[in-house]
């Protein structure tokens, strides 16, 4: 009788385990529907990824790992040619492919920030290596990322580790967003001098 | 005579050698099943983080199972080697189901083990998964015929002795192989088998998600061991529940020895928590008791009692003396060259004491003229040691239920998606020894409560170990725990490695320690 | 019951043959390929070519030992107890070297460093070496006679030791086991690699086997002058296993008693010599496949001579021969017996189905660039 009850019950405890998580990535797909987008990079977008960035924050603070963000921005290149709606598309998607391809899939968060700007957020990364990282996106963007009309752009790049200035952030008694508005302005700061063109 | 040494020493051998195989064991039973879950979500899914799980934690499980192979030679070996009475006297029954899983389990585990990690490129996806599935039912059908096997020592259905041969030989298969004790053993055994393994994977996931680490790999991992070690566990209480039964004179002097119940209590008998049994007075010291407990758990009903251990040693006098009866007509029938009716009919008689009688043998060559020193001392011998039993059944059982606590909690909270709460994750990874340390005390308490048989009521241990030196034991023993300690070592230093790489050791491109670094790519 | 007591103590005797056999044929040439490691392997990478071409299969390989141990214990108790205690020093050293074999293949190219994969390429290499010779050792001996008694309670007392089992002729069938496991693993691996690996394999498969039929031959003529044994008293083969019931008889040449009995049995070792010769040939011919049939016919034959040449003995003792432990009293009872025919009946060709899949899954050659290519997903 018990050997037929192990039969059944491992059938049960099985399935019942497929299930459950067949149904928590359902639910988990679902979350991730209902989290904005970015239309035209499907990268994540500004009010999707400052309380991811939030999140973070709050990880790195209980477990005491670094996490480091890199800005890029295409500067300017709106205003500097007068670019029709679909090239100004065609340039950022470049752009945005690039960057996919040096980020860990599932690992690292990708975001469009504002029109122009961009945001890689990457787990587990110290300053060196998001400087590293930072400087070859930089580099290959500037290779390879060029208007439909060949004009040339120019790339700024900051990277800013957040527990390099987590001590500074508490000394001034910044909490929640304000530590990530800190950490960002950081990064955008680094990037006014760093820029090279393509 | 044998010596006392010769056997003692192979005594010690056999539970340092099986001690150990089950450091290995339970991990393989459970981890093939988890395995073969987390595959089953890649397949349906098609999700790569699934695969990565599958082909990670059976990384770990390749390392375990290295060690579990080498370790069940030793046992293979073992019952020729160091109890060739045992072998011979009880081979007939014994033996089959042994072979049998050779024949059943042992080739399709190993056999398609080495599919599982080599075949991923050259298999569908639906292919691989049955080798996965094909795997874990390998192992366990592997434990299902050893326990059938180790069942029979503790409920020796079936099988008749055989004066012509001088040993036991099958009656009846349907009861070797339906037999309750084997039953109850084998989804207890296996339950402990799948609970060791979802504790495993469910520790070393928090530790990755205390670590921030690997946050999807980890949370599914978690999510996936704390579902199927809950059902597991309360599998293994209700099992460990259910084999409290007494099938058989053995197993009520076990029950009353891991109980400390010296006297028949007048039903419902109280549950002793903790104290300290004194063999020799045969009382139980600093005792505290709770009211009716032992006797609604142990009989489920409020009115049959729990005997006595006083009660089974004036029954089991009475036994050896019917069993020098029993040996000297074995005597007589060996030694007459046409046996008459008669005396086989006496012998039949008896023959069920016959194994009370060998208990002698340990003091004395001549059974059928022992002293009534001796039967005293044979009877004082004919129950286990309570101080032991009594301890390691309570470690045992409270391990259990911390783990139930535990992997509740763990699962109620993986259903909601919360399971990041630094207290749980913390308790998941320190319940990490738990599972272990139940294992082995409840096989001490399954071994240890069935002495002094080997055979249950037909075979003591005394008289089951080989003729041997016990130089040839001592230099054995001394090498298998040289090796093993040698091995243990290794295996942990690789396991540790591969744990604390997680992930990334697949080399896929997508974990903590792999990129982001900045010069990779 | 459908077989008689008779016949069922021949079917077991044939089935623990053809364990033993599968056991050779099979485990057989892992054991050769981890003698062969260290000297056709020059760098690391041909040694984890040499690795992996047994790798995903040398485990499910193995279990015909483990099985024919297991069907020994159910279907010959006697046997098992008095072997296993018997020669108990042999068994831990073949016991303690076959422990290196899981680990050494698992673990050996976990780590990158150079010393830790030699001492595993070594500790493999003896774990393949040292059971080669025993079990040859071993079988040498049941030839020769185990020093073992029987009481009237038919407990059994050995009285020799490991040392004893050292004899000149038992060495001679270590030696035979490891040159013709050498032969058959260097034909699998002519069958599974390119390129260097192949040439010395096939350099090897002919001395190996040219070694091994040397050593039989010479085995042969030894038996001739063996003291061997031989049942004088009336067999009863369907009586009660009790092998106290007998006289045997031993003498100069016995052994050679079943051949003159039944003279089509000399077509067995006259096969083995022949198949030997045509492993050779098929090797050369650059025929790997069927060279890899030819030695498992030769390893068959080479065990079955032993086989028949004792037959109905199984384990004859020296000091006492009549406790020696034969066919007809030496085993289990019938319906044990007849239990094991019908599970052994069902798995065993189920068995050979799908362990032959799997090889046929993982067919192909072991090249050093798909070592390269494939890292860390490999042994």
């Amino acid at each position: 009788m018990w050997y037929f009850s192990w039969i059944l019950g491992v059938l049960l405890a099985c399935s019942l385990g497929i299930i459950n998580v067949l149904r928590l990535e359902a639910q988990e797909a679902l979350a991730k529907e209902h989290e904005a987008l970015d239309p035209l990079t499907r990268f994540l977008a500004r009010e999707s990824v400052l309380p991811r960035l939030r999140e973070k924050v709050d990880n790195s603070k209980r477990n005491s790992l670094p996490f480091s963000i890199i800005y890029l921005s295409i500067r300017d290149f709106r205003t500097k040619y007068n670019l029709p709606e679909h090239e100004v598309d065609t340039t950022l998607m470049k752009a945005a492919n690039i960057i996919n391809d040096y980020i860990r899939p599932g690992v690292d968060l990708a975001a469009r920030l504002n029109d122009d700007d961009f945001l890689v957020i990457l787990p587990g990364s110290t300053d060196a290596k998001s400087e590293a990282l930072g400087r070859k996106i930089q580099k290959k963007l500037a290779q390879d990322v060029k208007t439909p009309s060949n004009l040339p752009l120019e790339i700024t790049m900051g990277a800013a580790e957040y527990s390099a200035h987590k001590e500074a952030f508490s000394e001034d008694m910044l909490i929640g967003m304000e530590e990530v508005e800190a950490l960002l302005n950081i990064a955008i700061a680094k990037s006014m001098d760093n820029s090279v063109s393509s | 005579m044998i010596s006392e040494g010769v056997v003692e020493l192979s005594r010690w051998q056999f539970a340092v050698t099986s001690l150990y195989h089950f450091l290995f064991v339970p991990l393989t039973l459970g981890l093939s099943f988890l395995l073969a879950i987390m595959e089953s979500c890649y397949v349906m899914t098609g999700r790569q983080v699934y695969k990565d799980m599958t082909q990670f934690w059976g990384k770990l499980f390749g390392i375990n199972f290295a060690l579990g192979v080498a370790t069940g030679l030793t046992m293979e070996f073992q019952f020729g080697m160091n109890w060739a009475y045992f072998s011979h006297y009880v081979g007939d029954v014994f033996g089959a189901p042994l072979a049998i899983e050779g024949l059943m389990a042992f080739f399709m585990e190993s056999t398609f083990v080495g599919l599982f990690f080599f075949g991923w490129d050259k298999l569908s996806k639906g292919q691989h998964l049955m080798v996965t599935w094909l795997v874990a039912l390998g192992t366990n059908l592997s434990a299902l015929w050893i326990l059938i096997a180790n069942g029979w020592m503790q409920n020796p259905v079936g099988a008749e002795f055989n004066y012509a041969t001088m040993r036991m030989e099958v009656s009846s298969f349907g009861q070797l192989i339906f037999n309750p004790a084997a039953q109850v053993k084998f989804v207890h055994t296996v339950a402990a088998g799948y609970t060791t393994a979802s504790a495993f994977v469910l520790g070393i996931s928090a530790f990755y998600m205390l670590k921030g680490r690997d946050a999807a790999f980890s949370q599914r991992s978690y999510t996936i061991a704390a579902g199927f070690g809950l059902a597991a566990v309360l599998a293994v209480i209700v099992l460990g529940d259910e084999s409290g039964y007494t099938d058989g004179e053995v197993q009520k002097a076990k029950l009353a020895a891991i109980e400390a119940e010296w006297e028949t209590d007048t039903p419902p008998a109280s549950f002793t928590i903790i104290g300290i049994p004194d063999q020799e007075k045969m009382e139980t010291e600093y005792a505290v008791k709770i009211p009716w407990v032992l006797g609604l758990i142990g009989t489920r009903s409020i009115d049959t009692p729990i005997e006595g251990l006083k009660e089974i040693l004036q029954r089991n006098r009475q036994r050896i003396r019917n069993g020098m009866k029993a040996y000297a007509s074995l005597q007589q029938l060996k030694d007459s060259e046409h046996p008459d009716a008669d005396l086989i009919a006496e012998f039949e008689k008896t023959k069920k004491d016959l194994g009370y009688g060998l208990l002698l043998k340990r003091w004395t060559d001549n059974v059928v003229d022992a002293t009534d020193e001796q039967i005293e001392m044979a009877t004082q011998a004919s129950i286990p040691r309570v101080l032991p039993l009594f301890w390691t059944f309570r470690v045992m059982v409270a391990c259990g239920f911390i783990m139930l606590i535990i992997f509740a909690l763990a699962f109620i909270a993986s259903s909601i998606r919360k399971c990041r709460q630094e207290w749980l994750l913390k308790l998941s990874f320190w319940m990490l020894p738990l599972p272990w340390i139940a294992c082995e005390t409840g096989w001490f308490v399954a071994e240890f409560g069935r002495q002094p048989w080997t055979i249950a009521e037909i075979l003591p241990t005394f008289l089951s170990a080989s003729s041997i030196s016990e130089m040839d034991i001592i230099i054995s023993l001394s090498g298998y725990i040289l090796a093993y300690t040698c091995f243990l070592i290794i295996e942990m230093f690789l396991m540790l490695k591969f744990i604390k790489l997680g992930p990334s050791s697949l080399h896929t491109g997508r974990y903590h320690f792999e990129i982001a670094s900045g010069d990779a790519q | 019951m459908i077989f008689d007591y008779e016949t069922l103590r021949l079917i077991w005797w044939a089935f623990l043959g053809a364990l033993l056999i599968g056991f050779a044929v099979t485990d057989g040439f892992d054991l050769g390929i981890g003698m062969l490691l260290p000297f056709l392997g020059k760098n690391d990478s041909e040694r984890r070519v040499i690795i992996n071409s047994i790798g995903p299969t040398w485990e499910g390989n193995q279990v015909w030992f483990v099985t024919a141990g297991g069907a020994l214990f159910a279907a010959w108790p006697m046997v098992y107890a008095i072997s296993f205690s018997g020669m108990y020093f042999a068994m831990m050293l073949t016991l303690f070297a076959l422990f290196l074999r899981p680990l050494g293949f698992d673990y050996r190219s976990k780590l990158p460093s150079e010393k830790w994969r030699s001492n595993w390429d070594k500790a493999l290499f003896v774990g393949s070496f040292i059971p080669a010779l025993v079990m040859g050792v071993g079988f040498g001996n049941l030839l020769l006679g185990l020093p073992f008694n029987l009481d009237s309670d038919l407990r059994m007392t050995y009285h020799g030791n490991f040392f004893g089992l050292l004899t000149p002729f038992a060495l001679l069938a270590g030696l035979i086991s490891v040159a013709m496991y050498i032969m058959h693993g260097a034909v699998y691996l002519q069958l599974r690699t390119e390129d260097e690996i192949y040439q010395r394999s096939k350099k090897t498969v002919i001395y190996a086997t040219l070694v091994t039929l040397a050593l039989f031959a010479l085995a042969g003529l030894w038996v001739t002058h063996l003291p061997g044994y031989h049942i004088i008293s009336e067999i009863i083969p369907d009586a009660a296993s009790n092998p106290l019931l007998k006289t045997v008889k031993r003498a100069d040449g016995l052994w050679l008693d079943n051949y003159s009995h039944m003279p089509s049995l000399w077509a067995v070792p006259v096969g083995a010599f022949v198949l030997g010769l045509f492993t050779i040939m098929l090797s050369l011919l650059n025929r790997p496949g069927i060279a890899f049939i030819s030695s498992s016919l030769t390893v068959t034959a080479i065990i079955l001579t032993a086989g028949v040449s004792m037959f109905p003995f199984l384990i004859p003792s020296s000091i006492a021969v009549n406790s020696s432990l034969t066919v007809w009293d030496a085993s289990a009872s019938a319906s044990t017996l007849h239990l094991m025919f019908w599970v052994t009946a069902f798995f065993l060709p189920l068995i050979v189905i799908y362990t032959s899949w799997v090889f046929r899954v993982l067919r192909g050659k072991i090249t050093v660039n798909y070592i390269h290519d494939n890292d860390h997903k490999l042994y």
